[in-house]
């Protein structure tokens, strides 16, 4: 059967790792970034590349406006949420740092905060309710003098459940420590306000819910 | 005549130029962005230039948006 008329037929059940099908757009504009641009952005003065860094910040302030987010150079551009996760975790915690998370994240979290454990730094990993969800009490009980950052995944791929990060984020901006929220799973599908929810990083994948 | 003078504006990457570049289209200053004169820096970033007296102009649109470095005369 020729790909098009199978692909009629697929009902797709794997969003959660890739979105599928791609938009058009998307395509349209990498095939015009390769037949038309072509420089590499940030990387010279000179006209294509700077064409190709225009695009770039066009991609910055609708983000920014799509996540309620007051500043689009504030936004950076990884390969994926893992990579996004990575930097954020190992970029910001040290040994004597203490941090919380939930017991309903993904390996990308939980993988290098477990190597983060291994060099000295604090983890707590608050259990959530028999249906998945982190309750704030939990959290503020986690909290102590040395709490630099809390990490929670917007909503599990495995179950669903939606965490309350409104609510954590303000715990988050009141006691002064950082919100990480992975947001692989909602950006794009569900409301996320960077600035009002004191957001200091969110990692999410554009080829998920987009 | 005189000759016109110009300033620039320099900023921490090429992501900050462009946001320059893009809120002074809106603004309608007159503005051209110039590769970083050699006799300023050695990298190879790009600054906005505009004439010198539209400087404190383009600092009001700039500012609260976009940081810069410093603003050189040439």
């Amino acid at each position: 059967m020729p790909l098009d008329q199978l692909n009629h037929s697929i009902i797709y059940f794997d969003n959660a790792a890739t979105s599928w099908p791609k938009p058009a757009g998307m395509m349209a504009a990498m095939i015009n970034y390769s037949e038309q641009i072509g420089g590499s952005p940030g990387r010279s003065g000179h006209h294509r590349s700077l064409d190709a860094g225009r695009v770039i910040l066009e991609a910055r302030e609708a983000l920014a406006e799509l996540f309620g987010c007051n500043d689009s150079l504030r936004i950076a551009f990884t390969k994926n949420a893992t990579e996004a996760l990575n930097i954020a975790l190992l970029g910001t915690l040290s040994p004597g740092d203490h941090v919380i998370t939930s017991g309903m994240e993904h390996n990308s979290v939980m993988r290098p905060l477990r190597y983060l454990e291994a060099q000295g730094v604090q983890l707590s990993v608050v259990s959530c309710s028999s249906d998945g969800i982190l309750s704030p009490e939990d959290v503020l009980a986690a909290l102590r003098p040395r709490t630099r950052m809390l990490v929670v995944t917007h909503a599990s791929n495995v179950t669903g459940t939606i965490q309350p990060i409104a609510e954590l984020g303000k715990i988050a901006g009141r006691h002064g420590i950082l919100f990480c929220v992975d947001a692989a799973q909602t950006a794009g599908a569900l409301p996320i306000r960077v600035d009002d929810m004191a957001i200091a990083s969110s990692p999410f994948q554009a080829t998920n819910p987009f | 005549m005189e000759e016109q003078r110009y300033a620039v504006f320099l900023f921490p990457s090429v992501s900050y130029a462009l946001k320059a570049e893009k809120i002074l289209k809106a603004s309608g200053i007159a503005h051209k962005l110039i590769p970083v004169p050699r006799h300023i820096s050695s990298d190879c970033g790009v600054c906005v230039r505009i004439t010198e007296d539209k400087q404190q102009d383009v600092e009001g649109e700039l500012i609260g948006k976009v940081e810069w470095d410093k603003v050189l005369l040439l």
